[in-house]
């Protein structure tokens, strides 16, 4: 067994031009960022700071950079403010400026977050024409959207709406804290930003939740439809609380159609629920919305378990909402790496409280993506079909095709997504920047493949990397990922092969994988060591090897078109 | 009204509490030491708990006071501030 690969810390750095601790203290606090350092930078400095770049701040490197600003940070905006009726294009021009810093900034650090410029509130600026050329608020947001479409470019640059912080407590704005202490901000404004930059630094490293499993009951539709049948369920309709379950349900979908997996998990007769799935007329989220389900009357907790394995996924992948504050709390107990949001007994705020979560935010989203959930349907169809044959026939009946090509800027924000969010079958567990996977490809001894994976039930899309770094004799593969949609028929054996033959094509005699253990990815190990065709050499760290001269075999079942 | 006092002092406590490290919070106790040489907090921290403290009193009890001025002017005479002489100091501020 290998140890964990230690630990390196973290970093974030906090720039603002006011007093950002309370941020920190928020930051310091929470047990997920227990493994970064929060460094505070003097208020006032954002400027120099962002100009500077050999500032010693920088001397070490960051991983995050979080810049604060007020908007009085652009002169013009302040002289604006002052009623000196400073022109949109000089303001805009200063924008620009501030993002040509930011976006330097970005070249420097892997993540910059940058929240968006706010005013109080309670300001009613000029009145009724604050929204006319001329306005406060007209300006603010001329200059939020300047800034948002300027930085929208940069990849590791996130601009967040921090309006919203502000709009969730009434002395969000506080004069007081301002005179006494230079922060503009009430404790909630920083608790609420704390969750936000939590919240990316979960996407970022790959932490971003990826499934939902809901129960149906009195959170899918209204009343008991084991009890009053489909027809009767409180959904749509001329009702508050129908109104509001249906809402619920669009909401879900439109969470699914970016990406996540919407599962069911109920207490319930399977055929009678999913009836009413198939056949209620206000129905959303009809039976191929769901990429699998657990309908019986057995724990909850044990059908969750057993749906995340089905599903190829993690417990602390999960996320479960019921409305039954027992059940909730069971399946926490029993399962603690699944979130159980705390959930409203009200259903009138159930689309609200699925639109608060932030446990889903991702730092892109890709057609793979988009199609997920089908991807997931058409693999539940495949596993229904597979008993009746052998292994062997069903992989060939799937008539599999695999395209690899090379990483492109086409690619680039797919294939980094995909290093940065898989956990199961993944090497190495290296998370990289775009910016940074890109400028590590374009060294002449490194290459990096895309594997797109097709079958006759659905486009998977880019599921799949490859990449190798070779020096002299040794090549050695260092990252091998696959998505765990297409696990388990051989295109993993299609990935050896091309690590192979680029192992060949250099004239290498040595061509190696060394596995880093994680907590999650213990299949990438099994497929190694039982079917990879290399063979363990040394460790630890554990390090297989291909057996040369051996030839490499592409499956047979699979078609290989190598494009670029 | 003192016990009203005390549980706004405490909820302030335990927003405050939210942004400290295990080791420097705040214990919810009339003899807790706020201010002064041996007080829990620093300059900041204290503004944060007076400025809770005066959040709290307007939702709890519905009066506008600036309890910041009153920690103030009593540490412009005694070098320590605690839970209960803060407790007292708003007691009579909201007295009529």
């Amino acid at each position: 067994m290998n140890a964990l690969p230690e630990l390196t810390r973290s970093r974030c750095v906090l720039l603002s031009d006011f007093n950002v601790r309370n941020l920190a203290g928020y930051l310091r606090r929470d047990a997920a960022l227990s493994n970064w350092d929060v460094q505070e930078t003097d208020f006032g400095q954002v400027m120099p700071l962002l100009l500077d770049a050999t500032h010693e701040v920088w001397q070490r490197p960051g991983d995050l950079a979080v810049v604060w600003t007020l908007p009085q940070v652009l002169q013009s905006y302040e002289e604006l403010l002052d009623g000196h009726g400073a022109g949109l294009d000089r303001i805009l021009s200063e924008v620009d400026d501030f993002a040509g810093l930011v976006a330097g900034l970005a070249t420097r650090v892997r993540t910059v977050l940058v929240p968006t410029w706010t005013q109080d509130p309670s300001s009613r600026g000029l009145g009724v024409l604050d929204l006319r050329p001329g306005g406060h608020a007209h300006a603010l947001l001329r200059m939020n959207q300047r800034l948002a479409d300027r930085l929208a470019e940069h990849s590791n640059v996130f601009v967040v709406d921090a309006s919203r912080w502000l709009r969730l407590d009434k002395d969000s704005v506080s004069p007081k804290h301002w005179y006494f202490s230079k922060t503009p901000f009430g404790l909630s404004v920083f608790s609420q930003a704390a969750q936000e930059i939590r919240a990316l630094v979960d996407a970022v490293e790959g932490r971003a939740k990826k499934l939902l499993i809901l129960d149906l009951d009195n959170t899918l539709w209204g009343g008991i439809v084991g009890d009053c049948g489909w027809p009767n369920i409180g959904l749509g309709g001329h009702d508050a609380a129908g109104e509001a379950y249906k809402d619920f349900q669009r909401a879900l979908k439109s969470l699914q159609r970016r990406g996540i997996i919407l599962g069911l998990v109920s207490k319930n007769d399977e055929k009678v629920a999913l009836e009413a799935i198939d056949r209620h007329p206000e129905m959303v989220l009809r039976r191929d919305d769901f990429a699998g389900w657990r309908i019986n009357w057995e724990d909850k907790a044990t059908n969750i378990l057993e749906l995340v394995r089905e599903l190829n996924l993690g417990a602390d992948a999960a996320v479960f909402i019921d409305d039954n504050p027992a059940e909730r709390g069971r399946v926490a107990a029993a399962v603690p790496q699944i979130f159980v949001p705390s959930w409203p007994t009200d259903p009138l705020e159930y689309r609200r409280a699925l639109e608060a979560l932030s446990c889903f935010d991702t730092v892109s989203i890709s057609e793979e993506d988009r199609n997920r959930t089908r991807s997931y349907v058409a693999q539940r169809r495949l596993a229904n079909e597979r008993p009746a044959v052998s292994l062997r026939e069903w992989l060939t009946s799937l008539d599999l095709e695999v395209e690899v090509r090379p990483l492109s800027g086409e690619n680039l924000r797919r294939v980094a997504q995909l290093l940065n969010k898989t956990n199961q079958m993944n090497l190495s567990t290296r998370r990289l920047t775009e910016q940074e996977l890109l400028a590590w490809s374009t060294q002449e001894s490194n290459r990096v493949w895309a594997v797109s994976v097709k079958d006759r039930y659905a486009d998977h899309g880019i599921t799949g990397i490859v990449s190798t770094a070779c020096s002299g004799p040794d090549c050695s593969i260092v990252d091998f990922i696959l998505s765990c949609r297409v696990f388990g028929r051989d295109v993993e054996s299609v990935m050896v092969c091309l690590a192979v033959e680029e192992a060949q094509r250099r004239g290498a005699t040595r061509l190696s994988a060394t596995y880093l253990k994680t907590e999650k990815n213990a299949p990438t190990l099994e497929f190694f060591e039982k079917r990879s065709g290399l063979v363990l050499a040394e460790g630890p760290p554990t390090t297989f090897e291909w057996p040369f001269p051996k030839e490499r075999v592409v499956p047979p079942h699979i078609r290989v078109r190598v494009v670029g | 009204m003192l016990d009203a006092i005390t549980e706004c002092v405490f909820r302030a406590i335990d927003r405050v509490n939210e942004l400290l490290p295990p080791g420097e919070q705040v214990s919810k106790s009339a003899s807790s030491i706020l201010a002064g040489p041996a007080g829990a907090l620093d300059s900041m921290g204290l503004i944060n708990l007076l400025l809770e403290v005066e959040s709290q009193i307007a939702s709890a009890l519905h009066r506008q006071i600036s309890v910041v001025d009153l920690a103030t002017a009593h540490l412009a005479t005694d070098a320590s501030l605690d839970v209960q002489r803060l407790v007292q100091l708003i007691d009579a501020a909201l007295k009529p």
